[in-house]
């Protein structure tokens, strides 16, 4: 359930921060730091395999450029969009039934 | 997602499980977007070092394959190894395994088109066979190793399994020739002491056996040349070799899991496996390569001072005798260029234990122990070459005396 919840975290991340168009792999990792104000980072490179994984899936696209050094850029298709309005719509309702639990227990606590 | 430093391994050995072609494109990904990455973190006030380090820590996988790419990854287009090694590697280890065969061939097409090879003899079949099918196997699996890159683990062994296999064949055919040719040679000098036609049938004894060794020096300089692409392409799909079966020249890294400079080119040289015989030949290091050569000229010299000796007659006979000294020059040549490779290894070890500061004496003895290998071929084939010298000389000695 955790890395389940973990991963779908990941995915959204990326798809939602490569909504603001197209960026390098190091581009999205800055990106969700700053957006996040640093309560979300990736370390230790799990970026590249989720990038990876929603490449073979077709959620994101993926191209070489080649002007000197070669880089991969990423942008998101039409299923990725697709898929983060599904996956967020998803996850708020998710949420949004845990923080009720929570908010019963604060309420008798209270 | 961010968790506490040791909470749980840092993941990336197991995303790094891939084909080793999807590998290489994502090392050069990571490592592009490193460069990038610190260069941006350096232009909003980030000291140099430390973007380095940070852009590392976000982007590299985990301190197990960290290492390994520490060890791998390097630019491109440096000479440095990456799987397969660099582009003047590739071309080493090929060129050196089309010579081992242009050298063959040209030794052996002359022999027959002198007609040192008989008409009819069917035991040269089986050499030259294996020889055509031990060349298409090594070119086979440099293409896929250096040009597709695609070549999977499971085709990698198959493909060496033909190489001995083929290796043995030649051997064992010629060996049947050698053993038939010296048993037809016995059973005519039995029947009626006949010198100069005895030789003759020893003379394509010889040539037989010459035929088998250069199928087998052919088979086993292709394996010596491809075998450090093969392993290094193993170390990928099992990364924990890397750090445990691996040995590693360049500087030893301070810190485990950290990088000194990623830039900085690194070699890795995987430790072979295979039984004794491949790991004696595979630890001589790049030496091998002129030992084999050497080796295969001394035998062309031998099948030539043979042929010599054969076809002596009291005019060209006195001339015979200057025909076998290249015998003992390629001899001598082979235990110097073994004692050099002892040399060249020795002060690498030395230098190696200098950086490391302290080593084990067993480590010590055991890289003397590896040094010597290539001293020790170098020394048998002068004990083969002075063999060879002595018997061709009291044979031609005996002939000139008996004419």
């Amino acid at each position: 359930m955790q890395s389940n919840l973990s991963k779908r975290v990941n995915e959204l991340l990326v798809l939602a921060v490569l909504g603001d168009g197209h960026a390098h792999g190091y581009q999205i990792a800055l990106r969700v730091e700053e957006r996040t104000a640093g309560r979300f980072s990736f370390q230790h490179g799990t970026l590249y395999p989720i990038l990876h994984r929603l490449e073979k899936e077709g959620r994101v696209a993926g191209e070489w450029e080649d002007g000197g050094r070669r880089r991969k850029t990423y942008r998101t298709t039409a299923a990725g969009l697709e898929s983060l309005t599904a996956d967020a719509t998803s996850l708020r309702e998710e949420f949004g039934a845990l923080f009720a639990l929570l908010d019963g227990i604060d309420d008798a606590a209270a | 997602m961010r968790r506490p430093e040791g909470d749980r391994p840092a993941p990336g050995a197991g995303e790094l499980r891939v084909h080793p072609r999807k590998r290489l494109v994502l090392l050069e990904e990571i490592a592009a977007d490193v460069d990038a990455m610190e260069d941006e973190l350096a232009a909003r006030g980030v000291p140099r070092g430390q973007a380095r380090a940070a852009a590392i820590g976000r982007l590299y996988p985990g301190p197990e394959a960290a290492r390994e790419l520490e060890l791998e990854q390097v630019a491109y287009r440096r000479l440095a190894a990456r799987y397969g090694g660099g582009t003047l590697e590739r071309a080493e280890r090929l060129g050196l395994a089309l010579i081992a065969t242009l050298t063959t061939a040209a030794f052996a097409f002359p022999l027959v088109r002198l007609d040192v090879v008989r008409g009819g003899n069917v035991f040269v079949l089986g050499p030259t066979a294996a020889v055509a099918l031990l060349v298409w196997n090594t070119l086979r699996v440099a293409f896929g190793l250096w040009v597709r890159q695609d070549m999977r683990a499971r085709e990698r062994r198959a493909a060496w399994r033909i190489q001995i296999g083929l290796v043995l064949v030649a051997a064992s055919a010629s060996g049947v020739g050698v053993a038939f040719e010296a048993y037809a040679t016995a059973g005519r000098l039995a029947a009626a002491p006949d010198w100069v036609a005895g030789f003759g049938l020893l003379r394509d004894a010889m040539v037989l056996a010459a035929l088998g060794l250069g199928a087998v020096v052919i088979g086993l300089t292709g394996w010596l040349a491809l075998t450090p692409s093969l392993y290094a392409h193993d170390a990928s799909a099992r990364p924990h070799r890397a750090a445990h079966g691996a040995r590693v020249r360049g500087r030893p890294t301070s810190r485990p899991g950290r990088f000194s400079h990623p830039g900085r080119p690194r070699r890795v040289t995987p430790l072979p496996k295979g039984g004794i015989w491949m790991n004696f030949f595979e630890s001589m290091g790049f030496i091998a390569y002129p030992l084999a050569i050497v080796a295969l000229f001394l035998m062309v010299e031998v099948v030539r001072a043979v042929q010599a000796v054969s076809t002596a007659d009291a005019e060209t006979g006195a001339l015979v005798s200057a025909r076998i000294h290249p015998i003992l020059v390629w001899g001598v040549l082979a235990a110097v260029v073994g004692f050099i490779g002892t040399v060249v290894g020795l002060a690498i070890a030395a230098q190696a234990i200098e950086r490391a500061g302290n080593a084990p004496p067993a480590l010590v003895w055991g890289g003397i122990k590896v040094t010597l290998g290539s001293t020790i071929v170098g020394m048998l084939l002068l004990m083969f070459a002075s063999i060879a010298w002595l018997t061709l000389q009291f044979v031609n000695g005996r002939r000139m005396s008996a004419v």
